[in-house]
């Protein structure tokens, strides 16, 4: 500890050419405002977006998997702009034997290690598009190229702005085998009772978008990057066995010709229930699988403004509904899953995706569409306007872990959940993974932790995501980047921007602040295409918090939060009292730590030469510098008689100085958040906000003032900053203890406790026997 | 050109594995050298789905891990599968063996498998390979933070460099 005589006279401005990287204004970075988009992040006066209106005719033959279909296209354009021609999308080709998907793949000799691995490189499935014919309304045939996953039609004279054109398209492509090829979407066959369960999407050549941004976003699908697509409204017809259900984007428009007597009834008690209903009961769905009808059926939806459509339609669908309320009107939240998906399905899922559409309402807007669907769907997650698949088995015994159960729970909150982002909120999915995967994967996890206290979210909290952030930054991508080339999908563009939301929400912003920009921006941008740019700048200018430095580090940079707690420095005032000032100097050098041989001198040696030579001492041998004189008094007087009575006060509190220097090792600034302990065992949290890093972003000192002395610092005690490294947090120092010290102690059993209990009534049925 | 032999023990099911949404395709490593025993003692972070997948279709091992008994079946697959895939190599020597210790599931989707080495001296510098999961997931990348008297190293592994030398900051 030191004591210090502080008198504040000068104030010191610096001025530094440091400071303008971490926290210099996005500028370059974003796009110039214009009157499509302003600066304020809003849809500028003159924003349009184009339309696209399907007519589809599809069937389904469940003998081959092949799907057949054919589409009435109406496509308007709204832009100012006159178009040569027309882009769509061919998803499907991402199976085609040319596809660049397999081509740029990396590959080494270690990769064929086993027989299984050179099979699959001479794998053989004819996926992709079969286009038969593309057509005028009046059946003229119309020219066109197609370019691996993208088909351009060449019009005869340009669409003006403001004007639509009509054409037909007929197809056909074999369904993948989902089990087997894998992908987003297919059939999965199940061999015990020899039936397919079909999850359709990206069946049909659906137009691209057009717009201010990026003129047509014709980049190539490469199987990452998801989707761009412009809003229309959709008409479907669906041909299929007719013992099938059918659950698909939008309302069935044909319920007398498809459903039994019974269905419909138990639909309309649905429609107002708030507690799931079986319109298709599980016994009767076994009944199904074992008849296996060759008749067929056609299914008829119709949809809205949205901008996809997909369908999922199998015999062994059990169907359940129930009526959620958001923004005055009801929504049906459903569910289709085979016997396989219970009792697991049955008991949560419609409920979560109730809980989901409302829960997502209150944080973004309210759900516009009539209705929302899980799907269940083994092993994959996958979103689509209305409905989503959703996997999250139980064991074939009907137990299922914990493991399962979260896993269940989490994907349908988060599939379901993307009909927000980005099916309304409608990002480029192709350019931007985050825009909806992280945006919605924070939204997830605030729906997570209001179904259970508790929820152990996979993705949120900041330190989730510190093993993700630290170490070689050649191989972690900013989130800022095209969605093929991230390094790390899943933690970059799912994992990463979540957690700079919720670090915003609870440590930047704060909670009011953050909601009402986020809300704002979904309110602004719902049914339409935002940009990057247009989230930060409406986060910014419905908060008025300065986030520049935040998206820089967070969003353009690979820079990773690493605060280390260097050194603390302990003062107090100096009272100028010598009564008081010479009393601890003489304690504090008493409490110094003496030197062995001092100490030993002492006994060893009887008498020095001055102690029995009286003559040895002279004047500075004879003083005692502890002793206040009356020299120390007057001084002291005249000091007290310039302090005003403040002054005095503030000298004699007792206040306690402690001087804490900390280092930026990570290269992210963030706030200093700093626990206090005192010496009286009471904890005090310090917040400063992350500009102190503005001017000096490698090392700051800053000074902190109590009535007590403090016993321990500790930075980042509630874990909101993603801190990597905790080791050098702590003063005194704290030793963290690794991952396996903490394991040392534990023991597992490898059962799930559903297995457990079983066992457990095992032993007491045979106790009671005994 | 060299040729070489390579042995064909596992079957894989066939699966295109950029086909798929949403997986998340990284493990973790934090390996100490605890002075007091001698060992590397490490705790290996991966997804619960990815190692599931794993186990059924090279182990037939089915079902969720959390309700899979953890007998010698399961360990001695996961060991070999962890011994294939994450091994330290000093300098003329075989690759260090691991041995699990535990093996724990936890409710955010990952297991940790908890090893521990046999008794060796460190030495100054080490090569640490590490592609588990990779000849599956083309995207994977996994990472180990290195841990030597307080002293952290963390180093990337990818596809396309699945070895690294890792050397040790004289004390």
């Amino acid at each position: 500890m030191n004591r210090i005589l502080i008198f504040c006279c000068t104030s010191f401005v610096f001025t530094s050419a440091f400071g303008q990287s971490k926290f210099a204004q996005l500028d370059i970075e974003l796009p110039t405002p214009n009157e499509y988009r302003t600066a304020a992040g809003a849809p500028g006066h003159n924003y349009y977006q184009q339309k696209a209106d399907y007519k589809i005719a599809i069937t389904i033959d469940d003998a081959t998997q092949k799907l057949t279909g054919e589409e009435t296209i109406t496509y308007t354009n709204n832009s100012p702009d006159q178009l040569e021609y027309l882009w769509l999308q061919l998803d499907q080709n991402l199976y085609a034997q040319n596809s660049d998907t397999k081509l740029i793949e990396v590959e080494k000799m270690e990769d064929f290690k086993s027989i299984g691995d050179v099979k699959k490189r001479f794998q053989y499935y004819d996926g992709g598009f079969k286009i038969d014919a593309i057509t005028s309304t009046s059946g003229q045939k119309m020219t066109y190229a197609i370019n691996k996953t993208m088909l351009r039609i060449d019009l005869e004279k340009p669409l003006a702005p403001n004007t639509s054109i009509t054409f037909k398209i007929k197809w056909w492509y074999n369904i993948n085998d989902r089990m087997a090829v894998g992908g987003r979407s297919g059939y999965e066959y199940f061999e015990k009772d020899e039936n397919y369960l079909y999850t359709v999407a990206h069946f049909f050549p659906r137009m691209c978008v057009y717009n201010d941004v990026e003129g047509w976003q014709n980049k190539q699908f490469l199987g990452r990057g998801e989707f761009a697509l412009p809003f229309g409204d959709y008409e479907v017809n669906i041909t299929v066995p007719s013992d099938h259900i059918v659950a698909a984007t939008g309302e069935l428009q044909n319920g007398n010709a498809v459903l039994t007597t019974e269905q419909r009834k138990r639909f309309e008690k649905a429609k107002n229930a708030d507690s799931p209903v079986l319109i298709v009961t599980q016994a009767e769905a076994e009944m199904k699988e074992k008849s296996k009808e060759k008749a067929l059926k056609t299914w008829i939806f119709k949809a809205t403004n949205v901008r996809d459509f997909a369908f999922a339609s199998s015999r062994k669908f059990i169907w359940d509904a129930q009526a959620v309320k958001v923004g005055g009107k009801n929504v049906l939240a459903m569910s289709y899953y085979p016997k396989e998906g219970n009792p697991l399905w049955e008991r949560y899922s419609t409920k979560l995706v109730a809980h989901t559409i409302k829960t997502y309402s209150k944080y973004t807007v309210d759900y516009p569409y009539p209705v929302a669907i899980s799907v269940h769907s083994k092993w994959i997650g996958m979103e689509y306007p209305m409905i989503c698949f959703n996997g999250g088995r139980p064991e074939d015994d009907g137990t299922y872990s914990q493991e399962t159960k979260y896993g269940m729970w989490g994907v349908i909150i988060h599939e379901v959940g993307h009909n927000f982002f980005p099916m309304i909120i409608n990002s480029d999915e192709r350019q931007w993974t985050w825009m909806d995967e992280g945006l919605n994967t924070f939204v997830q996890y605030l729906t997570e932790q209001e179904w259970e206290r508790g929820y152990p979210s996979r993705r949120g909290p900041a330190y989730m995501i510190a093993d993700y952030m630290r170490g070689d930054k050649k191989f972690i991508s900013p989130i800022m980047t095209n969605s093929e080339s991230i390094f790390q999908f899943g933690n970059n563009a799912y994992g990463k921007p979540a957690t700079a939301l919720n670090i915003l929400r609870e440590t930047i912003m704060g909670r009011e602040l953050f909601d009402y920009a986020f809300k704002m921006y979904c309110e602004r941008w719902a049914l339409k295409h935002p940009t990057p740019a247009d989230f930060f700048r409406t986060m910014e200018d419905a908060s008025a918090v300065d986030l520049d430095w935040f998206w820089r580090g967070w969003f353009y940079s690979t820079d990773h939060v690493d605060i280390s707690l260097d050194q603390v420095k302990w003062f107090q005032l100096n009272t100028m009292n010598p009564e008081v000032e010479k009393a601890v100097k003489q304690s504090n050098d008493l409490a110094k730590d003496h030197f062995i041989g001092d100490d030993r001198n002492k006994e060893s040696i009887q008498q020095t030469i001055n102690e029995t030579d009286p003559n040895i001492d002279d004047f500075y041998a004879k003083r005692n510098i502890y002793f206040v004189d009356a020299l120390d008094r007057k001084e002291y007087a005249e000091f007290m008689a310039k302090l005003s009575k403040e002054d005095f006060q503030l000298l004699n509190a007792n206040k306690q100085f402690y001087e804490l220097t900390f280092s930026n090792l990570g290269g992210l600034v963030m706030p200093l958040i700093i626990e206090v302990t005192f010496a009286d065992n009471t904890v005090e949290i310090m917040r400063i906000p992350a500009e102190i890093w503005r001017q000096y972003e490698d090392k700051v000192t800053k000074v902190f003032i109590f009535d007590k002395e403090v016993i321990s610092f500790r930075l980042d005690p509630n874990l909101e900053t993603a801190d990597t490294d905790f080791s050098n947090n702590s003063w005194p120092k704290r030793v963290e203890p690794t991952r396996y010290e903490l394991f040392k102690q534990k023991q597992m059993n490898g059962e799930n406790q559903m297995q457990r209990e079983k066992r457990v009534l095992d032993a007491e049925k045979e106790e009671k026997k005994n | 050109m060299s040729k070489s032999v390579y042995l064909l023990c596992v079957l894989f099911t066939f699966f295109s594995p950029t086909l798929r949404a949403h997986d998340t395709y990284f493990s973790f490593a934090e390996v100490e050298y605890n002075d007091l025993n001698g060992r590397l003692e490490a705790t290996l972070t991966v997804s619960t789905h990815d190692l599931e997948r794993f186990l059924q279709e090279n182990e037939k091992i089915k079902g969720a891990l959390s309700s899979t008994p953890m007998d010698s079946l399961l360990v001695s697959s996961i060991s070999r599968l962890v011994n294939a895939t994450f091994y330290f190599s000093l300098p003329e020597k075989p690759p260090l063996q691991w041995e699990i210790v535990g093996i724990e599931n936890t409710l955010t989707g990952t297991t940790n498998i908890y090893l521990s080495s046999a008794v060796h001296e460190i030495t100054d510098s080490f090569m640490v390979h590490f592609d588990i999961f990779m000849e599956r997931y083309p995207e994977q990348q996994n990472k180990m933070t290195f841990i030597y008297h307080e002293n952290k190293t963390t180093r990337v592994f990818l596809k396309s460099l699945r070895s690294d030398t890792f050397k040790i900051r004289p004390l």
